[in-house]
């Protein structure tokens, strides 16, 4: 990775770590976190992607002090490896492909991070999810069952929403700015 | 308070992957053991990681404050809305189980924390960089990733300023979900291309400061890595594959 | 309700007080400013004049006192409400651009407000951007920028403008057209309340100005008065424009502050020297 490169990914991480600030802005229950890991795979590669997402899973324990998220750094590689390939089949190009992939990440991302949150925390972990869990269980839901679907229900959305304004953001880009990022042609 | 808080202890002096090996090596015995004994066991071992660093104080509230809501939803999600047996507890059922899986997962959340806020508290920032520009690893990546932290308070304020600044021209914040939905790009967008804005600047600056991606430099001042330190996280790389061998074997076995 | 270009509201701030956890920014200030005065607020740093006029658009709101806007109570409104009649320029405005070209974030303001394009196409024109209009915000230089976010604003047709430093990081042609389009929005009666360091530029549009300090007015004046009054400046750690220097070491008539009246003056003399 040349020094740009990894400019790229500092910013890419600043992103992931104030983003949640605009969702809790707008009262909406998503966390828009892999905003910067998704960005910096479609301009930068995995690779790039890959260290961006741990970054900032182990920067945001460190910020929070909530260190417990730390085993779910790999729903971040997961991530960082998906949309580099949603990137290399162009999946960015049209609003409409972006939700669709955003929302098979939605589904892969969950499972990586359903049977974490399953197995190592006895479902509670990640704040809003857990509360969706406990209201799921306390309907009645088995507890796999109540995890599982609030994992997927918080992912499908945020994963969806991350890829379509990374949609967006890819449009939006200036022409002096987006030729400095040759991934950005293939 | 989360963040490193300087002292003269054992644990300040030592080399500092030395806290984070105990660190990690707790939080992986938090996973090895699931009988509630066990794991408070692993919480209180993390919890004298804390006293012998002389941090337990400051990081006991921080550790509380985080693991507390966790723990309320374990208790209703496990102790009430558990299965049978169940005791009762004045007019509420208890599920027994329930109750024994809530101390399993609110200890090992628990010891986790104790574990990195002592580790947190006890390494200091730059001499982790001395230490692992002295390991060979490329400082310019160290510095860059370390420095993030840096650009972060920087672009929270940027996110403040644009969701004010959007809202003066009119746009609404609250509504209905969608209307809330459409307004996440008139606020995301403005915040990545700020940010790409500032690349090459960026870039330009660490490279004019000599922060060269693949540029070595030696350390300065490389804390010293002593006989005792290289003991102790051997010690602590023993227990935990003794604790899975254990686990797997001995429990599969 | 959107104002109607050419009906300014009149600004009020009674006996406001207003903290930054624990930090007293403003302690007690009044101000009555009327509709369709330009007024120009100094102070030095953390004298609370970016505190004062945020409050104006609800974005804070005063632990103790009241702020109207026409006959509007601010408190009662949310900013996205009283964009509808205040359009406030902040000091990086740049950073909020994000539509593809220029014209399109210029016209997200307007679309907001549910107006039309012909404050648009006027504000665009005004800041000497319709060239440009096409273009990516982002493809163009920093000082550009910052007059597209102005554009955005104006494009509002606001009944009360308010710019926090607008003319930091602009050249001299962008300021120039700054100055040019707040005397237009001057006559058309509308209320400006610009926030600025620069002397020289306040004195080119300010009617009154109010200089605050510690979070309390320390003076409030006509503009022509006080500029070129460099005995009462002084004590307020301020300097007189340079127009309104050279008037007075010339000992110009009028005490112009603003670069062409100082200039007509000084034309006036020579006719008047050669005249006779
Ligand atoms: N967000 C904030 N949190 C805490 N204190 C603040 C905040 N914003 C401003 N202050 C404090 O309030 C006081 C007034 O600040 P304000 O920004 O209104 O001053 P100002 O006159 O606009 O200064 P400047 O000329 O530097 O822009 C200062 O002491 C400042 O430090
Ligand atoms: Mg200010």
């Amino acid at each position: 990775m040349t020094l740009r490169d990894l400019v790229v990914v500092r910013l890419g991480v600043a992103v992931n770590l104030v983003v949640g600030q605009v969702a809790a802005a707008l009262l909406l229950p998503v966390y828009l976190d892999t905003i910067g890991t998704v960005l910096v795979a479609t301009l930068v590669g995995p690779r790039a992607a890959i260290v961006a997402g741990l970054t900032s899973q182990v920067l945001n324990a460190v910020l929070s002090g909530n260190f417990t998220w730390l085993p779910f750094g790999v729903v971040q590689i997961v991530i960082a490896l998906y949309a580099a390939l949603a990137a290399r089949l162009g999946a960015f190009r049209r609003l409409g492909t972006a939700v669709a992939a955003g929302f098979g990440l939605g589904i892969v991302a969950a499972s990586t991070s359903a049977p974490i949150s399953y197995y190592l925390f006895g479902g509670a972990t990640a704040g809003g999810v857990t509360a969706v869990t406990t209201v799921l269980r306390a309907l009645g839901a088995p507890l796999p069952v109540a995890v599982a679907a609030a994992s997927y229900s918080t992912d499908l959305l945020d994963k969806s929403l991350v890829f379509a304004l990374v949609a967006v953001v890819l449009r939006s880009l200036p022409r002096q700015m987006a030729v400095r990022f040759p991934m950005l042609a293939r | 308070m989360i963040g490193y808080v300087p002292g003269a202890s054992a644990l300040h002096r030592a080399h500092p992957y030395t806290p984070l090996a105990i660190a990690t090596g707790l939080l992986l015995m938090a996973f090895a053991v699931s009988a509630p004994g066990a794991v408070w066991v692993v919480v209180a071992a993390a919890a004298l990681f804390a006293a012998s660093a002389g941090v337990l104080g400051t990081v006991l509230r921080p550790a509380a404050i985080l693991a507390l809501p966790t723990w309320v939803l374990l208790t209703i999600l496990h102790g009430l809305l558990g299965g049978a047996p169940h005791v009762m507890l004045g007019p509420v059922a208890f599920s027994v189980p329930g109750g024994e899986r809530a101390l399993v997962f609110g200890g090992r959340l628990a010891a986790i924390l104790l574990a990195f806020l002592t580790a947190l508290a006890t390494v200091s920032p730059a001499r982790l960089v001395e230490a692992m520009t002295a390991r060979g690893v490329p400082f310019g990546r160290v510095y860059l990733l370390v420095s993030t932290l840096t650009v972060v308070p920087r672009l929270r304020a940027r996110v403040r300023q644009i969701v004010d600044a959007q809202q003066c021209r009119g746009l609404r914040l609250g509504g209905s979900p969608l209307a809330r939905l459409r307004a996440l790009g008139p606020l995301v967008v403005p915040l990545v291309l700020s940010a790409l804005a500032e690349v090459d600047e960026q870039a330009l600056a660490l490279d004019v400061r000599g922060g060269t991606a693949r540029g070595r430099r030696t350390a300065l001042e490389p804390p010293e890595d002593s006989r005792a330190d290289r003991a102790v996280r051997l010690a602590v790389l023993v227990a935990v594959v003794a604790a899975y061998a254990w686990k797997f074997l001995g429990a599969g076995g | 309700m959107s104002a109607a270009p050419g009906r300014g509201h009149a600004v009020r701030w009674e006996a406001v007080r207003f903290a930054y956890d624990g930090v007293e920014a403003l302690r007690g200030v009044s101000l009555d400013v009327p509709a369709g005065t330009t007024l120009a607020i100094l102070g030095p740093n953390g004298a609370g004049k970016t505190t004062l006029t945020r409050l104006l658009i609800g974005l804070l709101r005063p632990r103790a006192g009241r702020v109207s806007v026409g006959d509007w109570d601010v408190a009662a409104k949310r900013p996205d409400e009283l964009a509808a009649r205040v359009g406030y320029v902040f000091q990086h405005a740049d950073q909020q651009l994000f539509e593809r070209t220029v014209r399109r974030d210029v016209a997200f303001g307007p679309q907001r407000l549910g107006l039309g394009d012909g404050g648009v196409e006027r504000a665009l024109g005004e800041l000497g951007l319709l060239g440009g209009a096409e273009s990516h915000p982002y493809d163009l230089p920093a000082p550009a920028r910052k007059l597209v976010a102005l554009a955005g604003v104006l494009a509002m047709e606001p009944g009360v403008l308010v710019l926090d430093e607008p003319t930091a990081g602009l050249d001299r042609a962008g300021r120039d057209r700054v100055i040019a389009a707040l005397r237009r929005r001057s006559v058309d009666g509308v209320t400006v309340v610009v926030v600025s360091h620069d002397l020289a530029f306040v004195a080119e549009v300010a009617e009154r100005i109010v200089v605050l300090r510690e979070g309390v007015v320390v003076a409030d004046a006509p503009a022509g008065r006080l500029l070129g009054d460099a005995a009462a400046l002084a004590p307020l750690g301020l300097e007189p424009p340079p127009a309104a220097a050279v008037g007075a070491a010339l000992g110009l008539p009028g005490a112009p502050i603003r670069v062409e009246d100082c200039a007509a003056a000084l034309g006036g003399v020579r006719w008047r020297g050669t005249g006779a």
